[in-house]
């Protein structure tokens, strides 16, 4: 946000801040969202089994690692994105 | 929007609201997006199946081709509405379905 001057950009920053917040619960709950409705099926135990789990655990991680390697990706396009219309501009 | 924010600044001191305003919106339309493409990519590319923690080979190249893909995709349907002339108005019949219903009255007919 290199237009904003120096004030706006403080103001700025405490809007996002705020709003990192917020996103970071929602990346959270789609995350137990995904892996509870994939890893857990079976409802003859209120207790999770071994196999639950493990899937769970597998689960987290791969979906992490995923979100993170669309979110780099996402950056990288965005930036091309940026620097075409600046380039048309 | 970004002919708004492109304008070099006045007063270096004072705080536009609508230049903050208008910034806000960019994020947010900016990190529905992303979690958009998170939540669709992971979908397509990754199974149900948790063999391995680690996104494996094919996993992650279909997650960089859905990436930009998506974007592509998005650019296209900005195009469409853009030259179709999509704006706030397209959304009047949801105000109306709105009001209708937090005044506790959906319409009968």
């Amino acid at each position: 946000m290199d237009q904003l001057n120096y004030k706006e950009q403080q103001e700025f920053q405490k809007i996002v801040e705020q709003k990192q917040m917020n996103d970071f619960m929602r990346l959270y709950t789609n995350l137990v969202d995904r892996c509870f409705n994939d890893c857990v099926n079976d409802f003859t135990s209120s207790k999770l089994s071994g196999r639950e789990e493990t899937c769970l655990n597998k689960c987290a991680e791969k979906f992490l690692k995923h979100s993170e390697r669309v979110g780099s990706r996402f950056q990288e396009q965005n930036q091309m994105l940026m620097n075409q219309m600046r380039g048309n501009n | 929007m970004s002919f708004f924010l492109n304008q070099p600044a006045l007063s270096s001191s004072s705080v536009d609201p609508v230049k903050l305003k208008l910034a806000e919106i960019q994020y947010d339309a900016l990190a529905s997006t992303l979690e958009v493409v998170q939540k669709q990519c992971s979908i397509k590319c990754v199974p149900l199946d948790y063999g391995e923690p680690d996104l494996n080979k094919g996993e992650a190249t279909c997650t960089d081709r859905c990436v930009s893909k998506f974007m592509m995709a998005n650019r296209i349907i900005g195009a469409v509405a853009q030259q179709r002339g999509l704006d706030e108005r397209d959304l009047r019949h949801i105000e109306q379905i709105k009001r209708d219903y937090l005044s506790g009255r959906p319409e009968d007919s």
